[in-house]
């Protein structure tokens, strides 16, 4: 693989997106990243910090912020997409006016949209002319790797030029980057841990010790995988990055929002206090909602993530859930 | 109309399948040397089933010959092998007869269609047949892409006589004669062999796939009769679908033939290229091989063991009876034409001049970007392949909006579900042994059950799901469809009995059924089940 330098483009100036620019740009490729904020475009060139996504950074000088989506996507040779689940299709049909059909788009995204229930490449399915569609996942802190801490991550496409191209612009001696072609386990795993994630906040907050956080955490993970694996996503997956590995690093952080809200629930704070308290709403809390939609879709039992549910939606008390699930009937524990 | 010589269009076909194998780039990405050993090994097995001394002494001469062959004799070697395959494919392929087709279509079919009845009772031709098959969809937006380029028709496959129904309705529409993709058999057929070679129909034989270089050379030579302009008329499913419902997963072999033909003569530069696939789905009331097809289907999806017999295409007395029963049931063929996409499954703007492909809002792209990297037009074959599965979803989800419930298809729908509700059959095996063999429903049953899905269809195909049903009215649908079911199969489907209904043919109720499976309709879940390696059960989920 020649060494010239990409062109990178970056949608979304969050603390992911410019995490990944940042990475792209130490690696020597040409960065544009997009923001849709102009302050935070201005900020970015002429005091290369970017105080609200990660404070205390000096971005690197090869990453150029614009508000322009035509400026930052034209001639790209690869597209990296970080934008809230919930704004992205918005922001994809914006992409449409200027993306080229030859263009690789990979996104860095997990969630899935509220009412729909699309994953995001769907919705990039949907907005643009895109085909060449990757997701990137994994046990990923941003903070940790902005500091250039060790870390790795997965590449997921149908399309081998996308790994290709996304681990030339993204990867580093302190970033590894794998590849695979299961985007749908993927994607489902990315958005459904963060109802595990809500589970473990739950049961650090309730004190339950380390036994049970594990056997959280090692339940949700098979749950997701039967409800993604009915869907038609590899069970492998679910063993890998951007399964086990992102569930771990989520679950282990009680600075992530789910985590936060999880635990603010096991104190007794109703749905509406938590989300207060926290200032936004944390992603577990929505795709809890298209989770018991999905097992139901596919007929798959998943009582720890239905209990997270009733937790949210229907006053179920935390400990409750968790004694109803204690008491369930243990089968056998890997299905088939 | 394809202008090229056929023994152009052969030569240029063996040199493209050796150019690909030298440059790697083959769908299979195999070398010269692997191809042909692979290929000689699946002769081997197909000659094992099918003895064929010719056959047998040259691929055994070239097994030896390979055994001790250097770089330039293997590559001669292939050569000798896609050559003995382009004139198994193309050899019948006349172009006088291919240019004169529009007068040969119309006679030609109605005696295969109605010759045979017309010695019988007399006057049954070309005419007839005519009002027999009736064309609709998205007709005018067909006629005005075939205008802008060379265009891949891809048809649902039911019956042999599939590619004779859908060459007669793209006539009927006024476009020139396409080359065609027929089965061996039909080629065989006593009756409508001869006219099919001259139809331009190339042969697919199904026994030979297994065969690495037969199917590069049969895309190869799909591919440049697209590239010489020519319409090409295919039938992806591969198989004559089996269970009865509509293909759910199409293959790619044939339908990838579009994106490397786009490459072709986009490279060539001047105006923007276009190749069209244009999905088409043929609702046939009864099926003349029904019977052969659903045994097929049981054997493979209740894992019995498949016992080879003879097709009803082959017999002529079953022939004369189905034509028969078209004519005695008054039954139409219909033909839905679906809306033409580019090679890569994306619409297209019929409105404008160009043709031009649009992303999914609808916005303009140019189709042939898709192959770029790195600056140029490429070919990479997992890339492609991807695409192609993409067109491939698209194609499928055309033809089940295609389906048109006929009579036949919603009485064998509302029967069977019916028999399985009040069985309670569990699983298909006990449905067929237990619960459908001489089974008896109330007609009023059948009548009130037919009318809540008729008006369920309905309600379908205003959303655009799929067709309207023929019939508006129960009694009317049960009228036609004993009527059909009395006419052609060897036990009829279903016979009147005193005011009730009684099954005679449980397989073949569960094939009529089929057609209709997979829409939730009267509340009952998808029963074709899961694909198998060999894609004889479709998927419909």
């Amino acid at each position: 693989m020649s060494a010239a330098p990409l062109a990178v483009a970056v949608l979304g100036a969050g603390n992911w997106g410019t995490t990944l620019a940042e990475l792209s740009a130490r690696a020597g490729h040409a960065v544009r990243l997009w923001t849709r904020n102009a302050a935070q475009a201005d900020e970015i060139e002429k005091l290369r910090t970017n105080t609200k996504a990660i404070p205390g950074l000096q971005v690197h000088a090869r990453v150029r912020a614009t508000t322009s989506m035509e400026l930052a996507v034209r001639g790209a040779d690869v597209v990296m997409v970080v934008i809230p689940t919930q704004a992205m299709r918005q922001v994809a049909r914006a992409l449409g006016d200027v993306l080229a059909p030859e263009q690789p788009v990979i996104h860095a995204t997990k969630g899935l949209e509220i009412g729909t229930i699309r994953r995001v490449s769907e919705i990039l399915r949907e907005e643009t002319c895109a085909r060449q569609i990757g997701v990137l996942s994994g046990p990923n802190l941003a903070a940790e790797v902005a500091q250039g801490r060790p870390a790795g991550t997965l590449i997921a496409s149908a399309f081998p030029r996308v790994i290709a191209v996304g681990k030339r612009a993204f990867s580093s001696p302190s970033f590894r980057v794998f590849g695979g072609d299961d985007v749908l386990g993927v994607e489902l795993a990315g958005a459904l841990k963060n109802v595990v994630a809500l589970a473990a906040g739950m049961a650090t907050a309730m004190d339950l010790g380390e036994n049970a956080k594990a056997l959280l955490i090692t339940r949700g993970s098979a749950e997701i995988a039967a409800i993604a694996g009915a869907m038609g996503a590899r069970a492998s997956t679910f063993a890998g990055l951007a399964g086990i590995g992102d569930l771990l690093v989520t679950c282990a952080s009680p600075l992530s929002r789910n985590h936060r809200a999880g635990a603010a629930l096991a104190r007794g704070m109703t749905l509406e206090q938590a989300v207060a308290s926290l200032g936004q709403v944390a992603e577990g809390v929505h795709t809890a909602k298209a989770a018991r939609v999905l097992a139901a879709r596919h007929g798959v039992d998943a009582p720890l993530l239905d209990r997270v549910h009733r937790v949210l939606y229907d006053g179920l008390a935390p400990k409750e859930a968790l004694r109803q699930l204690m008491r369930l009937p243990a089968g056998r524990e890997v299905a088939g | 109309v394809l202008t090229v010589d056929p023994r152009e269009l052969a030569r240029e076909t063996v040199t493209r399948v050796v150019e690909q194998t030298d440059l790697g780039t083959a769908p299979s990405g195999a070398n010269a040397r692997d191809l042909l050993r692979e290929t000689l090994y699946a002769e081997r097995r197909r000659l094992e089933r099918a003895p064929d001394a010719a056959a047998h002494a040259f691929f055994t001469r070239t097994r030896r010959d390979l055994e001790r062959a250097d770089d330039a004799e293997a590559r001669a070697l292939l050569r000798a092998v896609v050559g003995r395959y382009v004139d198994d494919i193309a050899g019948h392929f006349d172009r006088r007869f291919h240019a004169l087709a529009t007068q040969v279509v119309p006679r030609a079919l109605g005696l295969m269609l109605g010759g045979a009845e017309g010695a019988i009772s007399g006057g049954f031709g070309a005419d007839t047949f005519a009002s027999r098959l009736v064309v609709s969809g998205e007709t005018e937006a067909l006629r005005r892409v075939a205008a802008l380029g060379p265009v891949l028709f891809a048809g649902t496959h039911a019956s042999y006589l599939d590619p004779l129904v859908a060459g007669w309705a793209l006539h009927r529409l006024g476009l020139p004669p396409f080359a065609s993709a027929a089965a061996r058999p039909l080629f065989e057929h006593p009756l409508i062999g001869p006219f099919v070679r001259r139809l331009g129909c190339y042969s697919v034989d199904e026994s030979k796939t297994a065969a690495p270089l037969y199917r590069e050379t049969l895309k190869a030579y799909a591919t440049l009769v697209l590239e010489h302009g020519g319409g090409d008329l295919v039938f992806p499913g591969g198989v004559r679908s089996a269970s009865g419902a509509v293909e759910g997963r199409p293959k790619l072999g044939l339908l990838g033939t579009a994106l490397p033909a786009l490459r072709t003569l986009a490279l060539r530069g001047g105006p923007p290229a276009r190749v069209f696939v244009v999905p088409c789905t043929i609702s046939w009331p009864q099926v003349l091989e029904a019977e052969t097809r659903v045994e097929r289907w049981l054997e493979d999806a209740l894992g019995a063991r498949h016992v080879p017999r003879g097709d009803e295409f082959a017999t002529t007395r079953r022939w004369f009876s189905f034509m028969r029963g078209l004519a005695a049931a008054d039954l139409r063929i219909h033909v839905v034409v679906g809306r033409p996409l580019d090679p890569f499954g994306n619409d297209v703007d019929i409105e404008g001049e160009g043709g031009g492909s649009l992303d999914p809002r609808g916005r303009p792209i140019e189709a042939s970007r898709y192959l770029l990297a790195g600056g140029a037009l490429t070919v990479d074959p997992p890339r492609d392949a991807e695409y192609t599965r993409m067109l491939a979803e698209r194609v499928a989800a055309a033809w089940r909006q295609g389906v048109v419930p006929l009579a036949t298809h919603v009485v064998a729908y509302a029967v069977f579900e019916r028999l399985w509700r009040d069985g309670r059959a569990r699983d298909l095996t006990r449905f067929l042994t237990d619960v459908a063999p001489d089974a008896m429903v109330d007609e009023a049953i059948v009548e009130a059950d037919v009318a809540k899905l008729l008006e369920e269809l309905h309600k379908l195909a205003a959303a655009g799901t799929l067709q309207p049903p023929v019939d508006d009215e129960a009694k009317v649908a049960i009228a036609r469809a004993m009527r059909t079911f009395a006419t052609y199969h060897e036990r009829p489907v279903l016979e009147r009995e005193e005011g009730r209904l009684r099954v005679g043919d449980p397989s073949l109720l569960a094939y009529y059924r089929n057609r209709l499976d997979g829409y939730g309709l009267l509340g009952a879940p998808s029963r074709v089940t899961r694909a198998s390696s060999m894609g004889m059960r479709e998927v419909v989920r």
